[in-house]
């Protein structure tokens, strides 16, 4: 019968071939979920364009309100009514200490009436961080 | 005495095909996931947003070269005649967008930190309201109100 040897360490390899296949689905994995979660929370909109856009940094906290190009509001792939959205700036705000960034994205053809209503909401809730949502301007389109 | 055969195979080299196919398929579907076709999506700081109550407009209409005093504040009205847009610095009709940067180029030389404020009318598409907030963000002017009346 034969015996088998326990005893030699030396002849123990680890195969790396399998590990890296199974370390970069991974790695696929988390890109491909990450990238669909941040398109679940920027809805397809139809953006106005500008020059002096600039990065989103990201360095605070930040609540997009989309406006759709049927005129209706959007926070985080649900649709919200006014004073929905009221209550999810308020909440926001008590959350993160008074510091609070609003993105608006608004579909460029709304008229600039549902811009203001939005614009006059956050300012009743004493929000001045505003920005706009753009797309980088080619070549001065 | 034991022959020893060598296999001649420098003549037909062995590629495995299956764990390269592996790595080619894993690569394409990785650029396929990393690669973003959307347009690149930027933001357009604003200042502050002026209250509904509206800021007195200069009253007479100087078209001569500013003084320093007069600049306390830029009031760029935006109306629609039709499908048009018009433009109105401190009351005074601008026949275009270029006549408005050129106006404000030069006030811009005489104070930086004057607030510019534009208003404009309800029904005109954002598009425009932000495509002149664009521009004079791009003279350098930093104190831009948007009335929300």
């Amino acid at each position: 019968m034969q015996i088998p040897n326990y005893g030699q360490r030396g002849d123990v390899s680890i195969n790396m071939t399998p590990m890296i296949d199974v370390v970069f689905l991974l790695i696929i994995f988390f890109l491909v979920s990450s990238h669909l979660a941040k398109q679940e929370a920027n809805v397809k909109l139809d953006l106005p364009v500008a020059k002096t856009g600039i990065d989103n940094s990201l360095d605070r906290p930040q609540l997009t309100l989309n406006i759709l190009e049927d005129g209706s509001w959007m926070v985080a792939g649900q649709w919200t009514s006014r004073d929905r959205f009221r209550e999810i700036a308020r909440q926001r705000l008590t959350t993160e200490n008074g510091i609070l960034r609003v993105k608006i994205r608004i579909a460029r053809s709304q008229p600039y009436a549902k811009l203001a209503e939005a614009l006059k909401l956050l300012n009743e809730e004493k929000i001045g961080d505003i920005v706009f949502g753009v797309y980088e301007s080619r070549g001065g389109t | 005495m034991k022959a020893v055969y060598h296999r001649d195979n420098s003549r037909r080299p062995d590629v495995m095909m299956t764990p390269m196919i592996d790595v080619v398929f894993l690569l394409l579907v990785f650029f396929l996931a990393t690669a973003s076709f959307d347009r690149v999506e930027q933001i357009l700081p604003s200042g502050a947003v002026e209250s509904a109550q509206q800021p007195a407009a200069g009253g007479t209409a100087t078209p001569t070269e500013p003084k320093a005093t007069d600049v306390d504040e830029i009031v760029v009205r935006l109306a629609m005649n039709g499908t048009s847009m018009e433009i109105f610095l401190n009351d005074q009709s601008l026949s275009t967008p270029e006549e408005l940067l050129a106006r404000l180029s030069a006030l811009i030389k005489i104070r930086q930190d004057v607030p510019v404020i534009i208003d404009p009318v309800p029904e005109l598409p954002t598009e425009r309201v932000i495509e002149i907030y664009d521009q004079i963000r791009g003279v350098g002017f930093t104190s831009l109100y948007l009335t929300t009346q």
